[in-house]
């Protein structure tokens, strides 16, 4: 029921100050925002506090919100400026890593089934090995990439969300995907 | 969210195998408490915007009141200073000027 309610109309609700609207919203779409924040900075901690900004943004911008771009793409927008943001802000203290896979307990997935330990061990190897390839690739590849591949984002959106062309997001895909193939190349062999 | 893939074992090309691959590792959801947490932070937050918009229409209202002030003690001080040239003038000598200034003098 509450999946027919579009998000423009949430999001005049929450214009109107209204926070059941804003907790549908949230629920929403927090996998969607605090995942691609978690595969673009690698660090789960600042990606829910980078996440929760992003949601304090959508509802400060509720008033201003036109639904004339896609929703998704819109806030997909504002997840990229503040990941950018946080780029800037960690190379000026450059202290920060980017990376601390020491104190970066993976999250719950969304399909979790009973393994083995050997299962569970070659499991958080190929999950470490997919983030630090991700973590390579440039800024733009990387979430180009993580559009295309997790939100099934079209060409056109991707473009819109990145401020670029279609065909500079194709071209930037592409060079994604192979620099990812040979990043995981140890893990793509039959 | 994910796109429908064909089971590894069909997998051929290798774009298909890093797609199968990067599918292992979905995106990850936060933590139980993410939304009451963001909400709460939302309503704090927005208190403390609101509170800090407060302050600046407070201060724009007092620099106001200071400038009209100002401009008020000026026009004031302005007058007073006319009303003391006049009565300071010297009442006894006060045609002297004038005389020498007459016309046909």
């Amino acid at each position: 029921m509450t999946e027919e309610i579009p998000d423009h109309i949430l999001m005049s609700a929450i214009a109107q100050g209204e926070e059941a609207p804003l907790r549908l919203l949230i629920e929403r779409h927090q996998r969607a925002v605090y995942g691609t924040i978690y595969k673009m900075i690698g660090d789960a901690s600042e990606a829910e506090d980078l996440a929760q900004r992003v949601f304090l943004r959508v509802y400060q911008s509720a008033g201003r919100y036109r639904p004339e771009a896609q929703f998704n793409t819109w806030l997909m927008t504002i997840v990229r400026n503040l990941v950018l943001n946080e780029y800037r802000r960690r190379q000026r203290k450059p202290w920060e890593s980017l990376f601390h896979p020491e104190n970066d307990e993976p999250r719950e997935f969304s399909d979790p089934v009973q393994r083995t330990p050997d299962q569970h061990l070659a499991e958080s190897e190929l999950a470490e090995a997919i983030h630090a390839a991700l973590q390579e690739l440039p800024e733009k590849q990387r979430m180009a990439m993580v559009l295309s591949r997790y939100h099934d984002m079209p060409y056109e959106e991707i473009a819109k969300t990145l401020k670029t062309s279609i065909s500079s997001t194709k071209s930037l895909i592409f060079r994604a995907r192979e620099t990812l193939k040979i990043s995981l190349k140890k893990y793509l062999q039959p | 969210m994910k796109k429908e893939h064909p089971p590894q074992n069909g997998s051929s090309s290798p774009d298909e195998a890093l797609d199968l691959l990067l599918d292992q590792v979905p995106l990850q959801t936060p933590s139980d408490w993410f939304v009451t947490q963001t909400i709460a932070r939302i309503r704090r937050e927005s208190v403390v915007v609101e509170k800090r918009s407060l302050r600046w229409i407070w201060a724009g209202a007092a620099s106001l009141c200071l400038l009209l002030f100002w401009t008020g003690f000026e026009i004031y001080q302005q007058s007073q200073n006319e009303v003391l040239s006049i009565t300071s003038l010297d009442v006894n000598n006060w045609s002297e000027g004038i005389e020498d200034s007459w016309p046909g003098q």
